[in-house]
């Protein structure tokens, strides 16, 4: 038995939540940056010649803080407006390769109901086949974004001089797609 | 040195309570902490009820603990950004007399812990302000502990040594002021 290393992206793949996370970092306090990340993520992957188109969806009330107040205040309309505005979506415009696994994906992010234009970052590599015998492939991006585009506008000033959160969110996602029969 | 230890939350699982124990265990040498638990027993400030013989015994003991201690250390959650009520008030209590208060010239430095991502960072400023306007001898720091529910160990100890670092810094700064004063 012998196995070829699969050598196109060709196809529809769906994501391995198992292996997969979407996560953000900003500052706050001034000095020390906040991280977590959301349970329930949801992406696509499909490739056609030279095209790969990547999308995503998040919802916000996944977000990984159990802490009712904080958690409260984050659902909020100060925050996500999840009431109105479930969920956090992403659609790829543009998926570009670069030497050595890298690539560069720009898009369409749409948060609270408002869709900005967002360049992402990261690698891609795959596919290869896994012990199962499934094709694999990894998509690792970043992104920077101004949360006040999106309307996440809350901060307030620290006693001590700065504000409380900062504006610039790093968001990042580590997805593992797994082929689809044709 | 005696260092009193007050809690801004009368809840029996107080962050804040539990903040003042891991700072007792924090101390130098020489340094004992006393947890101050009558701040229930404390009565809402009534300045008719302000003359020593109708004190009532929460108020006395209240001021008794302050007096008694080299030096105050507060732990405070944040309600609403600002200090929780019950807390002020016994403060209020304590800053009567305004001439010869107990706080008066005594240092006072302020943590905090909520479960948040602030650390009850504006109530740690409002009570030091507080402190400030009563006469105290502030140490002008904060230690904000945010998501406080996830700060501490089955044992009550903090679990990250940089926030123990950090705890222990402070209560050595407050412990510096009381010795200067003592020495002074």
């Amino acid at each position: 038995m012998s196995t070829t290393a699969p050598s196109t992206l060709e196809g529809t793949w769906a994501l391995d939540k198992l292996h997969s996370t979407a996560s953000f970092a900003v500052k706050h306090m001034v000095v020390s940056t906040f991280r977590t990340s959301f349970k329930d993520i949801d992406a696509t992957f499909a490739a056609e010649g030279d095209a790969i188109i990547l999308t995503g969806t998040v919802p916000a009330e996944s977000i990984d803080i159990d802490q009712p107040d904080f958690r409260g205040h984050l659902m909020s309309a100060e925050f996500f407006d999840v009431a109105n505005t479930p969920n956090i979506e992403f659609r790829s415009t543009s998926v570009r390769r670069g030497a050595d696994d890298a690539v560069q994906v720009e898009g369409e992010l749409t948060v609270k109901g408002i869709t900005q234009p967002v360049t992402a970052t990261g690698t891609l590599i795959g596919p290869v086949a896994d012990v199962g015998g499934n094709d694999r492939v990894g998509v690792e991006l970043e992104a920077v974004v101004d949360r006040s585009l999106y309307d996440l506008k809350w901060n307030a000033p620290l006693p001590k001089g700065g504000e409380a959160l900062g504006k610039q969110v790093t968001l990042s996602v580590h997805l593992e797609f797994i082929r689809q029969e044709a | 040195m005696r260092i009193l230890g007050i809690s801004g939350s009368l809840r029996k699982d107080s962050h804040n309570t539990a903040l003042l124990r891991a700072a007792a265990e924090l101390l130098p040498p020489g340094a004992q902490l006393e947890l101050f638990d009558g701040l229930r027993d404390v009565p809402p400030y009534d300045a008719d009820e302000d003359v020593p013989e109708l004190h009532a015994p929460g108020v006395v003991a209240l001021k008794e603990a302050i007096e008694r201690a080299d030096a105050v250390l507060i732990s405070t959650p944040e309600y609403n950004h600002s200090i929780p009520g019950v807390l002020k008030n016994a403060l209020d209590w304590a800053s009567r007399p305004v001439a010869d208060n107990v706080l008066r010239g005594k240092p006072a430095a302020v943590i905090g812990a909520s479960t948040g991502l602030f650390g009850a960072v504006w109530a740690q400023a409002e009570v030091r302000k507080v402190l400030g306007a009563i006469g105290a001898e502030v140490v002008d720091r904060e230690l904000p502990v945010m998501q406080a529910h996830a700060q501490f160990d089955e044992y009550g100890n903090l679990r990250e040594e940089d926030l123990r670092d950090q705890l222990a810094e402070h209560v050595a700064a407050l412990v510096e002021a009381a010795a200067k004063k003592v020495a002074a």
